[in-house]
């Protein structure tokens, strides 16, 4: 919800929220402390629409979207790395926590994913520009949450295979604190990305993953 | 299957633990015959390698027999006598192509983790912290060795699994660190650690060409040894300064190549051991980075400083003016055995070199903490501790 002019609500919370927090820091103490964490919350998210607000650079961090970005070369070549990114299934064995991809036709991909709160499914609109080298995807108007992305392929110099691009842009839910947690997520997704990668070259380039999974170890002992 | 496990800083446990079994259709598994310790083990026993947990089976220099393959083995079969180099190659990365298997971009299934720690992340290795991939070691009776095609070594008809057990490990590794060094004939290499690498450092330099090799250590067995079956000239650095005697043993030039064997955990005497000892007890540096300031120091100029002593973090008072301007070459690396395991079973069936020397105590797995007590301790000249498993 973007408005242009602050309204009587923002205005008090701006009031109201500095106050609290002037009570909370002459009051001192663990209660202090959080009136005034409080209070500067309300009257920092009142003042969020503010002329001066719209230029602070974290203001402008929290209204685009999170973007990630990864890259791996695989010693093979492009038309053997497309084909293969092209398969759902593919992408599926691969790609960090999505279980099943399903092609609903007209270009539109169905994602499950397993996620901490549960199995996750949403639709996306899929382009495949094989002469530009780009695969692109884009979550469908209706759904509840944004992401999008694309893999860009290149020949790697000195014929060391194909370079993949993965960039992947998310705008998580829960207004503010939804995009201050989504960016503090950036690390662990990063680490997926790269993760997911990682499995792709092997399955291009060992037909299997390397896996420790079943291993014997002390921790099993018997 | 009985396996010696990490439980903890200081805390390894000889347990029983299901047998491995085939996960990849490129595996084998391997009835392990003897499992050597390595100096780097220490590095994990300490807690200086993070990414450590509970109940990991440790250690990865070992000879054994093939018992299982995977549909997709080619080049073993059950009962094949064999060695497996420590690092995993997958054989199949651009790395694996140009012989540069310890950077294997495919066998650490822990890639990213290792990314992050230092930009890129190298291979897997066997019973080596989850950073290394998290592999299952060779202290056990069984062992599960992905890559097989790539990572094993028939042993040559004639010789037995003691004569063989080093290709797996110290030797390349000693190998590799001379073999860095571009060695001209009438050379002079200086090599600081006469444990198992170091003594192969030594043999190895010899074998590439080297006129002189002076080895640098304390421990009075080792330098023995280094002088008996290596045929270098010793300097005891508790005895002695080493700059001061390696300047006046080459005529003020310094060694033409210097090789660390060392790594992290180096031993001195004097204020600056105390320094970095104080200095990594408080995180401020992961490792003591004493062995390589004096082979900086001591260097020729223009000669090379080879790193095969394994350092894992950050290190203070790096003396780069001296590498600079002194124009060294700083060459470093995990080892690539299977580059090298062909080469140096030659060398023993030729009768160049019988590494079984380092093998000072022999004791069956059950006894694998005393191994590594002894080890640790360097006691009773130990050099190797080497498990009957």
């Amino acid at each position: 919800m973007q408005s242009s002019s602050n309204s009587g609500l923002d205005i008090g919370l701006v009031v109201g929220g500095g106050a609290v927090a002037i009570l909370g820091l002459r009051r001192g103490g663990p209660l202090g402390l959080a009136m005034t964490a409080l209070g500067a919350g309300a009257a920092a998210y009142g003042a969020r629409n503010t002329a001066v607000a719209r230029q602070l650079p974290v203001r402008r961090a929290l209204e685009a979207p999170i973007e990630v970005t990864r890259a791996v070369t695989v010693e093979r070549s492009f038309e053997e790395v497309w084909r293969f990114w092209c398969e759902p299934s593919n992408l599926s064995q691969v790609l960090p926590r999505v279980t099943h991809i399903e092609e609903l036709g007209g270009d539109v991909w169905r994602w499950t994913a397993d996620f901490p709160g549960g199995e996750r499914e949403w639709e996306t609109d899929v382009a495949r520009d094989q002469a530009q080298r780009i695969f692109s995807w884009n979550t469908r108007p209706d759904s509840r949450f944004m992401t999008s992305g694309f893999a860009r392929f290149a020949d790697a110099p000195g014929g060391r295979g194909t370079e993949i691009v993965l960039r992947l842009n998310y705008r998580p839910p829960f207004g503010p604190i939804g995009k201050a947690a989504g960016w503090f997520a950036k690390t662990p997704i990063g680490l997926e990305m790269a993760a997911g990668l990682s499995r792709l070259k092997q399955m291009l380039e060992l037909g299997e993953i390397a896996t420790i999974q079943g291993q014997p170890s002390g921790r099993s002992a018997t | 299957m009985k396996a010696l496990c990490w439980n903890g800083v200081n805390d390894l446990r000889v347990e029983h633990v299901p047998d491995p079994k085939i996960l990849n259709q490129t595996d084998a598994v391997i009835k392990v015959s003897l499992s050597s310790v390595c100096g780097s083990d220490l590095h994990l026993i300490d807690g200086y390698v993070p990414t450590m947990r509970a109940g990991d089976i440790i250690g990865h220099e070992f000879a054994g027999e093939v018992v299982e393959t995977g549909r997709e083995v080619e080049r073993f079969k059950k009962g094949d006598r064999v060695i497996v180099i420590s690092i995993i190659g997958c054989g199949e990365c651009w790395f694996c192509h140009n012989d540069l298997w310890s950077m294997c971009d495919n066998s650490n299934p822990h890639r990213p983790l290792a990314d992050a720690a230092y930009g890129h992340g190298g291979a897997g290795i066997f019973g080596y912290s989850h950073a290394f991939g998290g592999y299952a070691g060779s202290h056990a009776e069984y062992v599960r060795v992905p890559f097989v095609d790539h990572g094993a070594f028939a042993i040559p008809e004639g010789l037995s699994d003691e004569q063989a057990l080093f290709v797996s490990d110290a030797f390349p590794t000693g190998y590799m660190a001379a073999d860095m060094c571009d060695i001209r004939r009438g050379d002079v290499v200086a090599v600081w650690g006469c444990g198992g690498v170091g003594q192969m450092a030594i043999r190895s330099a010899y074998l590439l060409g080297a006129e002189r090799v002076i080895a640098i250590d304390s421990v009075p067995e080792r330098l023995r040894m280094a002088e008996d079956k290596g045929k270098a000239e010793v300097i005891n650095f508790k005895e002695t300064s080493v700059h001061d005697e390696l300047m006046a043993r080459t005529g003020g030039r310094g060694p033409d190549h210097c090789i660390d064997a060392v790594g992290m955990e180096a031993d001195e005497t004097g204020v600056e051991y105390w320094y970095d000892r104080a200095k990594q007890a408080a995180r401020l540096e992961t490792d003591r980075p004493y062995v390589l300031r004096e082979a900086i120091q001591a260097c020729r100029k223009g000669g090379t400083v080879s790193v095969i002593g394994v350092y894992g973090g950050f290190i203070d008072k790096f003396p780069m003016g001296a590498l600079m301007n002194k124009g060294l070459i700083l060459r470093t690396g995990q080892q690539h055995g299977q580059r090298y395991a062909q080469r140096l079973f030659r060398h023993i069936v030729e009768g160049d070199i019988d590494p079984t020397y380092m093998m000072t105590h022999v004791l069956p797995l059950d006894e694998g903490v005393r191994g590594y007590e002894i080890f640790k301790k360097k006691a009773d000249g130990c050099v190797r501790s080497v498990f009957r498993c």
